[in-house]
């Protein structure tokens, strides 16, 4: 087999002592801009892009891997341990993440989502060398079409599975919703609710909402805990590990969702974020108990993980085999490429392929020492719960403020931060989850665009969204998404009836 | 009053006035005219239904056990929460002007004052200083990430 | 309590007064030198566009040419299409230090209604580089040339479905549209252009659309690999080489237009006159180095220099020809 062949070739050039030093480097600087709210994988290979100028191709683009796979480990640390995630992918790990570190078990949830991303990272890479070619030609496919189609199941899924009420969930979306249709509107140049204000036309970033409903909300909400005592500081702490029990209830979930992130990572526009939180829905309805589910369900943690890490991989593939950048790392990634004097695209393989071969291999490697590198950091960082609240509580706001800025370089989004760090906090009071609303924010224009684009494309014929056997495809699963969560409801009510009476 | 209710009528008044924003919206200058604005319209109306059965709900739900689950009332907790708005609308203004250092040092300040009290200001001003310039040194000197420098001074 | 709060206050109020005094001793014997001390290198785009790419890679060569001895930290200033960071310039009149890129959108933002500033706004010190349009179809598209795509659109306006990455109204829009003037196609206003974010070429090789306007680097690999069929570019004359000098320019299809994505740099408003001829004498030599070629090169970008007064007058005219198309299909909002 070809392939092998070359992967062979790969790790010779990624086992060279130099490289594999890159990689670690790049792999720890990438794990601390991960950290850091606002600061993604994007930002960090832009960031140390200079940096690698003086490598050759081979050892800047094993230097970049590293960082960008390192954010994507880092990123999910500062969601477990201080609810502020800092990057979109990393949200998902605030919905159980955060409440393991309440309830005094944060170094399982570290320890856990250290190995769903080992796990999630390597399943991808291991697929990507089969299949690299064929899923890219494959994700052709989605058309406008298609792709409304999965943000409508995406959106339906998580707000007809939210916590409590179905109505509540539906508002909070459709607020989400509103909020996504803020800026220009793309198809036709029309300004939307912009009220005048520049920086409101290119719309909002939804990184700046995650930051202040969670961080900010997590801020306000702190006040009452406090003068409650409610908020104790964690002094002991146990070893960054996890128990044979908390494995068997990891195992599927992260087998699950590492093929799902793969794939919907391969897609060009879809993302780490949509894989994270599309597996965690995933994991919630097959799970025998999903009332567990954002109160500290351990693979509600490893569920996601695995999924944006593996989607981490699946975006390099149409950016390498297409020359197309599904998401701003990858464009990111791109440039650097381009700058190296390599072109991106279906020849890349043929021309280049020690460099990329190299790359390859390199993603084993680095993967399996981001494994190594995070569980003694995770050990170091796990002591950040040490810090009194009083003190903590602060630094969380300077970080979310800052972390702002480094979105936008812009003080307009400070008073976006207030305004939704108010909202997240109502909502919290009002028993409104908010985890609808994040998703409609992320997906919702593009799904309004993609509705539009295919209704344009078609002349005006619905039938468009049932032409195809993928889009048929995709009506069942999101249909099902929706009565599925409801017959159960029913089932339930009825169980309790029966008991009742009997 | 009970904070169900009053999301719900918060609610039922965003569907309202968005729904009205959106018959003000421009039409498109190229392909249908009412094309960017189906889809805004169709959020107001979902909305304003979604607020209604919410608060029919609701409304049949107090009435039925007469607690006053979750009541709203103005306390200390309110109070911070509005204070921390404040300073967060001060340093929004001030960042720019001020650099970052200077801003986030008087921002953090202002928020220990309000966590860790006024007594412990010293613990307040060491936790102030530092952390706004070792984020200071990272994002802009280690990172390249572009913060406001302070006029007048190297940082 | 009430104390602290009050002392804060005070303290909030009084610093940037006392800062400001400060800031004014160092500004009085800059006429000495220059430039001197950092300069401010801003992308009015976030990383990895198009202009980040530009403005980094001058930076890059002026500092590898020895050109330029003072620091050049290049930061990003995004937001609604270059236009937050121009309103941005405007606070900075007069001041020399700042330098930034801009490219079409500076003339694009203003006539779609996005700002009231344009290139009028700032001090245009010269246009370095251009990349230019391409447009692509599926490789078994049925379209095998330019006019045939535009034969196609005389017959039924509705018949071809032009994609691109910009929203309607602005690049990869009109440039397609400056082409189908000048190919006399009727109705400009009728032609279906459906935007996409970034995965517009992907639209196109799935066959969800039947032609893709874009820049020639960006579609550059499929191209080259034959899983897309370049019709024409919007060159004066033919560029690069191998497959991509084999693309036949609009001219060559007897469509007498051109469209050049020009990308320039620029001062604040009103910047001190010492400093323009610094840049316009700096900038002519950079252009000139091998450095600076073989940037050019592997970014695939063609030398479009013009000094700051013929910038100035191309700007005009090209303001013109965006007007007319835009007017045309009722998009001309300022």
């Amino acid at each position: 087999m070809d392939s092998l062949m070359y992967l062979l070739n790969g790790f010779t050039v990624a086992f060279a002592p130099m490289n594999i030093m890159w990689v670690t480097i790049g792999g720890v600087l990438g794990t601390i801009i991960g950290m850091l709210p606002g600061l993604g994988p994007a930002t960090g290979v832009a960031v140390l892009l200079p940096l690698t100028f003086t490598m050759g191709p081979e050892a800047a683009l094993i230097t970049m891997g590293g960082v960008y796979y390192g954010a994507m480990y880092g990123g999910s640390r500062a969601s477990i341990l201080i609810n502020t995630p800092g990057d979109g992918a990393a949200v998902a790990a605030t919905f159980d993440g955060y409440p393991m570190t309440l309830k005094g078990k944060a170094e399982a949830a570290l320890a856990i989502s250290a190995i769903a991303s080992f796990i999630g990272g390597i399943f991808a890479t291991l697929v990507m060398v089969a299949v690299a070619m064929p899923v890219a030609r494959f994700a052709l496919k989605f058309g406008p079409a298609e792709y409304f189609l999965l943000f409508l199941f995406a959106l339906s899924a998580t707000a007809s599975m939210s916590k409590g009420d179905r109505i509540k969930g539906f508002i909070s979306m459709v607020l989400g919703l509103m909020v996504a249709t803020i800026g220009i509107d793309a198809q036709s140049g029309v300004k939307r609710f912009t009220f005048g204000i520049l920086e409101l036309q290119s719309g909002i970033d939804f990184l700046v909402i995650i930051i202040a409903i969670y961080a900010l909300g997590e801020v306000f909400k702190s006040f009452q805990n406090i003068a409650e005592g409610k908020k104790k500081v964690q002094k002991e702490f146990g070893r960054i590990w996890i128990s044979k029990e908390e494995w068997k209830r990891c195992v599927w979930p992260i087998l699950r969702s590492s093929p799902l992130g793969f794939f919907i990572g391969a897609l060009p526009g879809a993302g780490g974020t949509m894989a994270a939180l599309m597996s965690y829905n995933n994991e919630k309805s097959l799970s025998r108990h999903p009332e567990e589910f954002g109160e500290g369900a351990i693979e509600g943690v490893a569920a996601p993980e695995a999924a944006n890490n593996a989607a981490s991989v699946g975006a390099m593939i149409p950016m390498l085999t297409l020359g197309i950048p599904g998401s701003g790392t990858t464009a990111v990634m791109m440039g650097a490429l381009l700058m190296l004097g390599l072109q991106p695209g279906p020849m890349l393989f043929q021309q280049q392929s020690t460099v990329i071969w190299g790359l390859i291999a390199s993603m084993f490697i680095g993967n399996i020492i981001l494994a190594f590198v995070n569980i003694p950091m995770a050990g170091l960082l796990v002591r950040v719960l040490a810090v009194p609240p009083k003190i903590l509580y602060p630094i969380v706001l300077g970080l979310a403020f800052v972390g702002t800025y480094a979105i936008s370089y812009s003080v307009m989004d400070f008073y976006l931060l207030i305004i939704f760090g108010v909202v997240g906090y109502f909502l919290s009071k009002a028993k409104i989850p908010a985890t609808p609303m994040i998703l409609a924010i992320i997906v919702g224009n593009n799904m309004e665009q993609s509705f539009r684009r295919a209704y344009k494309i078609s002349d005006g014929s619905l039938s468009i969204f049932w032409s195809s056997p993928l889009a048929i495809a995709l009506i069942i699963i999101t249909v099902l998404s929706v009565i599925l969560p409801i017959i159960g409801d029913m089932r339930k009510k009825r169980a309790a009836g029966k008991g009742q009476t009997a | 009053m009970n904070i169900s209710i009053l999301s719900g009528i918060l609610a039922l008044l965003i569907g309202l006035i968005y729904t009205a924003m959106t018959f003000l919206l421009p039409d498109a200058p190229i392909g249908r005219p009412m094309e960017p604005k189906i889809f805004p319209m169709t959020l107001g109306f979902l909305m304003i239904i979604l607020s209604s059965v919410m608060l029919f709900q609701e409304m049949r739900k107090t009435k039925k056990d007469e607690r006053p689950a979750g009541t709203f009332t103005i306390d200390t907790n309110l109070k911070n929460i509005g204070l921390t708005c404040l300073f967060s609308i001060l340093y929004a203004i001030l960042f720019d002007k001020l650099g970052y250092v200077i801003s986030t040092l008087l921002f953090l300040e202002g928020e220990l004052f309000l966590f860790n009290g006024a007594g412990k200001w010293k613990i307040n001003t060491v936790v102030s200083v530092v952390f706004s310039l070792i984020i200071y040194i990272l994002f802009s000197k280690l990172l390249g990430v572009y913060l406001p420098m302070t006029p007048g001074i190297w940082i | 309590m009430k104390k602290t709060l009050l002392l804060f206050t005070a303290l909030l109020i009084l610093s940037p007064l006392a800062l400001t005094a400060m800031g004014q001793q160092g500004d009085s014997d800059q006429n000495v030198q220059y430039p001197k001390g950092n300069l401010d290198f801003v992308a009015p785009s976030g990383a990895g566009g198009g202009w980040d790419l530009t403005i980094r890679t001058t930076a890059k060569a002026l500092k590898d040419t020895g050109l330029v001895k003072v620091p050049m930290p290049v930061r990003n200033n995004p937001g609604a299409g270059g236009s937050v960071h121009l309103a941005s310039l405007q606070e900075k009149k007069g001041d020399d230090k700042t330098i930034t890129v801009y490219s079409p959108p500076l003339i694009l933002t203003k006539l779609a209604g996005t700002t009231d500033l344009d290139y009028n706004n700032v001090t245009p010190l010269a246009r370095l580089i251009a990349d230019y349009a391409v447009f692509v179809v599926k490789a078994d598209s049925p379209y095998k040339s330019i006019n045939d795509v535009m034969n196609s659109l005389k017959n039924d306006v509705k018949s071809v479905k032009i994609g691109g990455t910009s929203s309607a109204g602005s690049m990869d829009h009109l440039q397609f549209l400056i082409m189908a003037k000048a190919a006399g196609v009727k109705n400009l206003r009728d032609i279906d252009y459906v935007s996409f974010d970034d995965s517009g070429a992907a639209q196109v090789m799935g066959g969800h659309i039947d032609l893709f306007s874009t820049g020639l680097s960006e579609v550059l690999g499929l191209i080259q690999s034959g899983d897309l069929r370049a019709l024409a570019q919007t060159a004066p004359h033919r560029v690069g080489e191998g497959v991509v000098a084999d693309i036949p320019t609009c001219m060559e299809a007897g469509i007498s237009a051109t469209f050049v994505n020009w990308r320039g740099l620029f001062g604040p408003p009103e910047m001190p006159e010492y400093a323009v001829n610094y840049w316009r004498e700096t900038l002519g030599k950079l252009r000139l180095t091998p450095e600076w070629e073989a940037a050019r090169k592997t970014n695939g970008w063609d030398d479009a220099y013009l000094d700051a007064p013929d910038f100035k007058e191309f700007l005009v005219q090209a303001d013109n020809e965006f007007r007319d198309i835009l007017n045309e299909i009722g998009m001309l909002q300022n």
